[in-house]
């Protein structure tokens, strides 16, 4: 792993255990669009879902939602990438 | 197809570019799917890593809050004189109401307290006091974090307060640490009784510290009224912020909050009462 992704997975490391929920969401979100293949964020998601989840807040017994969130948007902006300068 | 070299080598590129990117599609939808489904269904697997991510990260925490009360001092250097200045001569004012209304709530707790002796009730709260590892704000599901777990005794279903406000309930134990749920997080029910009118009612969690009541409208509810939890231990739940009703509606929506700050707080006390579950009164 390189010095910048290694740099980029410390501040995703912070961030869930240190700033509040919706600076990790933007700091995620910038994250994948930054960084190529940042598979991580998947990594992160579950992470941050077996970190925070709480019993009684599912649908239909799943709890991971962080987690389908990375996915989404880690698909998303691959694709988005392949279509655009981003990438 | 005959005659067209070029084209030909061209279309088998391409046709073999798809295969493969089909097949590429195919391996990550099923990986995706294996790994969804472990996370739902596999639980053994599942809490084994969460013991092991609160672990890690306990050991960050820890490190954060030794940082945090090492460098909390300096702040102050930074600050303008006359905001200095300021600050003190409101905090003083603010001290000296505090102090006034102390010695009211003093005498009233004396009384209490000496009625339940004379009905054989004696308050005797005991708990263990635990230093908040993580603020509710880093999850939208208002949990926090406590030092102390299994090591201490801790049990899922204690009360946690913090001076007489009661936050929420233990809700997982691991071996050093706890998590705890804010009776404000989302889809939680909680008993409460508005004190003023003794009405009986169930809180819901709104989240970041907000609770809501539906009490009919003919209630009258003001702006600061005190909403507690039936206990013997007059656990304070919040006080009223506003109250919203329609008029096509007979139902009035109360919005409470905890008159302290849940996102600073740094010490709760996690008491030996367990929760009274709503289930239960049904």
């Amino acid at each position: 792993m390189s010095l910048k992704r290694l740099g980029l997975n410390s501040i995703l490391l912070v961030s869930i255990l240190f700033l509040p929920w919706w600076a990790t969401i933007i700091i995620g979100i910038a994250l994948v669009l930054v960084q190529k293949n940042f598979y991580e964020i998947i990594a992160w998601a579950i992470f941050y879902d077996l970190l925070y989840n709480v019993s009684g807040i599912d649908i239909w017994g799943f709890t991971f939602f962080f987690t389908l969130g990375a996915l989404i948007l880690f698909y998303s902006a691959e694709f988005l990438k392949s279509k655009t300068r981003f990438s | 197809m005959r005659g067209y070299p070029r084209y030909n080598r061209f279309r088998e590129t391409m046709l073999q570019g798809n295969r493969e990117k089909t097949k590429l599609y195919v391996k990550r939808t099923a990986l995706i799917a294996v790994l969804i489904f472990i996370l739902w269904y596999a639980s053994l697997v599942v809490r084994p890593l969460e013991a092991g991510a609160v672990s890690v990260s306990g050991i960050f925490w820890n490190i954060g809050v030794f940082i945090a009360e090492r460098f909390s001092a300096a702040g102050i250097f930074f600050k303008d004189k006359q905001n200095l200045v300021e600050e003190n001569t409101e905090l003083q004012n603010a001290l000296r109401i505090a102090k006034t209304q102390t010695l009211v709530y003093e005498a009233v707790i004396q009384e209490n307290e000496e009625l339940k002796r004379l009905l054989g009730r004696e308050d005797v709260s005991r708990g263990i006091l635990g230093r908040v590892l993580s603020q509710p704000n880093r999850s939208p599901y208002d949990i926090f974090y406590i030092d102390i777990g299994k090591d201490r005794d801790i049990i899922t279903g204690s009360l946690v307060i913090s001076g007489n406000v009661l936050l929420g309930v233990v809700d997982t134990v691991y071996a050093h640490s706890a998590k705890i749920r804010l009776f404000s997080s989302p889809d939680t029910e909680t008993h409460a009784v508005i004190s003023k009118k003794k009405i009986s009612a169930t809180a819901y969690g709104q989240g970041g510290g907000v609770f809501e009541i539906k009490i009919p409208r003919d209630i009258e509810i003001a702006a600061g009224d005190a909403v507690m939890y039936p206990s013997i231990h007059n656990y304070l739940l919040g006080t009223v912020l506003k109250i919203e009703s329609k008029s096509t509606s007979s139902f009035q929506s109360v919005f409470f909050r905890a008159p302290i700050n849940i996102f600073t707080t740094q010490f709760v006390l996690v008491t030996d009462d367990l929760i009274l579950k709503i289930e239960e009164q049904e």
